[in-house]
């Protein structure tokens, strides 16, 4: 079974951003993209190869499901698994979610000691 | 606690410190768009205040817990759901009471910033960490 290693993570918030940061690489041991906006994440995806997508659903401007539907456009990231971190969402979101290929949501606040376990979780569930 | 973890302590008592200084700016500007937004109810942008007022409160509320502030999660949560409501109605039909009292909710938001729980838990020997998850997970989430 393939290794997740590669973690690409979306989030408008800084302070977000920063408790992210260490979860994914310091506890979590990933090597980690993090972008602050869908525009660095359409430019910056590709290049850094990621073996999973991590979204915020509520940001300004693009959201994340638009986000994800935009890296899903690059032929390179059309099947990447993709995991959304949100506060609450609806069911009929969580349908929508899944229809652009995400295989969970992780609820916020998050734990920042367990987020790379609950990654691993859910990468072990998609490829065991 | 062996260095790895004494690494990880040490990094997330800084990014708890630096948050709990920004997190007390934030809910200072919180309180004052709240009292302005309480004050100013005839105004035609009433709304559009409303609205940053649900995202900032959102945004509190996930980060706040994700740091280990979970009483502050909590009630930024609450209130978020409140102003929620509100843009659901109609917010010129809220009494000026319940108006007041929700702006002095919001300022007294900083009163809950405690200790952050991750601090805690990092200084227990040897407590697994999921232990703490579930605290974290039902503050500001639903």
């Amino acid at each position: 079974m393939s290794e997740l290693n590669r973690v690409l993570f979306v989030e408008d918030d800084p302070d977000i951003r920063a408790i992210a940061n260490l979860a994914l690489e310091l506890v979590g041991g990933f090597t980690v993209m993090i972008c602050p906006d869908g525009e660095e994440a359409l430019r910056e995806a590709e290049g850094f190869a990621p073996d999973m997508i991590l979204l915020d659903v509520m940001m300004p401007g693009m959201d994340g499901p638009a986000i994800l539907k935009s890296l899903r456009e690059l032929p390179a990231l059309a099947a990447t698994p993709a995991v959304f971190l949100s506060a609450k969402v609806l069911p009929t979101e969580m349908v929508d979610f899944e229809s652009l290929g995400a295989l969970g949501l992780i609820p916020k606040p998050f734990d920042p000691m367990i987020l790379g376990e609950q990654l691993r979780a859910i990468w072990e569930q998609r490829h065991g | 606690m062996d260095d790895r973890q004494a690494s990880i302590a040490a990094e997330l008592a800084k990014l708890c410190d630096a948050y709990g200084e920004r997190v007390l700016r934030e809910i200072a500007e919180l309180a004052d768009l709240a009292d302005l937004t309480n004050r100013l109810i005839d105004e035609p942008d009433v709304l559009q205040r409303l609205k940053n007022l649900h995202l900032r409160l959102h945004k509190l509320a996930g980060s706040a817990g994700s740091f280990g502030f979970v009483d502050l999660s909590r009630q930024a949560h609450d209130l978020e759901y409140v102003v929620q409501t509100w843009l659901a109605t109609d917010f010129s039909t809220v009494d000026e009471a319940r108006r007041k009292r929700f702006a002095d909710s919001v300022a007294l938001l900083s009163t809950t910033l405690g200790q952050s729980d991750l601090i805690l838990s990092t200084m227990r020997p040897n407590k697994g960490n999921a232990e703490n998850s579930g605290s974290r997970e039902e503050a500001g989430g639903s």
